[in-house]
């Protein structure tokens, strides 16, 4: 019985050690975060708006948006022309990176070559504006007379610095 | 029966001796305790804030009654490829040695957002002493999206999140 008792009395005070340890004192203080995210919005700039290059006619449309619309006019086989523009960021958070993807050529893809492109350096921070881009348009000797064309040039625009 | 009253004569006056004894003179001394608790506080150390070439931050201190002990910090204009480092001073205000030590929890805001974020929190290592030059320790939360992130869902989106630092006793 007193063994019974001994056992006991070793257990609560156990226990009450235990007890002592998690009831140490303390005290919280807290950083409470807001994150927001921006967003980037390339825009073309600076492209040239209408003229005559080498006896073709064309005109661009688009600047200040994220769509550019070239349009040449009597154009003939063995025309080239180059074509300069900027990109703007119009967003809040930088560009950081400017890729082109495939040049889509209808109905007849080998008949215009769209080459030698080059883009604007990145990073672009907000708000600024960079020159740089460019590419080059060939009309090749398959061209068909009176034939009207469509050419896609996509230009991936992402984040980060 | 003589005999008798003899005996009870001597046991009284042994008695009367004892009790002479006890009668002697004595004083009383006292010992009176005062206990006071010590305190376990903390606060944060205005710091630093983190700079970085796109996204803004803001960093203040809204409780400021007993010190700072909740610091807000506002980060606007992230993006991926973000990495910032916002570092912070805890003090040891109180009368007890203290280690410190972190959770936190996102407590609001765009789901998606918290998914692509990773926030991390390092506590100050070691135990914060009552005074000298070991009062103080540093740590710092990180908040960072990685470049892969792709999702444009998350432009212009917030999110929220609180670190809970906890002053515990260290001894």
């Amino acid at each position: 019985m007193k063994k019974i008792g001994f056992i006991v009395l070793a257990v609560i005070l156990a226990l009450g050690l235990i007890g002592a340890a998690y009831a140490a004192w303390s005290q919280i203080i807290n950083v409470n975060g807001t994150v927001s995210t921006g967003n980037i919005q390339p825009l073309f700039e600076n492209a040239d708006v209408t003229g005559t290059y080498n006896g073709v006619a064309y005109s661009v449309t688009g600047n200040g948006t994220t769509a550019l619309t070239l349009t040449l006019n009597y154009a003939y086989p063995g025309w080239t022309g180059t074509f300069d523009f900027d990109i703007e960021n119009g967003g809040t958070a930088p560009i950081g990176s400017l890729n082109y993807g495939s040049v889509v050529v209808s109905p007849y893809p080998a008949d215009i070559t769209v080459n030698n492109g080059t883009l604007p350096a990145t990073p672009i921070a907000a708000g600024v504006d960079v020159s740089g881009g460019s590419f080059m348009v060939t009309i090749n000797g398959t061209a068909v007379q009176n034939g009207v064309y469509t050419v896609t040039i996509p230009i991936t625009a992402a984040t980060g610095p | 029966m003589k005999k008798l009253g003899l005996i009870v004569l001597a046991v009284v006056l042994a008695l009367g001796l004892v009790g002479a004894a006890y009668a002697y003179w004595s004083q009383s001394l006292s010992i009176n305790g005062t206990v006071t608790a010590g305190t376990v506080a903390a606060q944060f150390v205005s710091t630093t804030t983190p700079t970085d070439p796109y996204a803004t931050t803001v960093v203040t201190y809204p409780v400021q009654g007993n010190g700072y002990t909740v610091m807000d910090v506002a980060v606007t204009g992230a993006y991926p490829g973000m990495n910032l480092t916002v570092p912070f001073e805890v003090e040891n205000t109180g009368t007890l040695p203290v280690t410190v030590s972190s959770t936190q929890a996102w407590t609001g805001g765009n789901a998606t957002l918290q998914s692509d974020l990773t926030v991390t929190t390092t506590a100050p290592a070691g135990t914060l002493q009552v005074s000298g030059a070991f009062q103080t320790g540093n740590g710092n939360v990180v908040i960072s999206m990685p470049s892969s992130v792709s999702d444009t869902s998350i432009e212009n989106q917030t999110c929220t999140f609180t670190v809970t630092l906890s002053a515990n006793q260290a001894h």
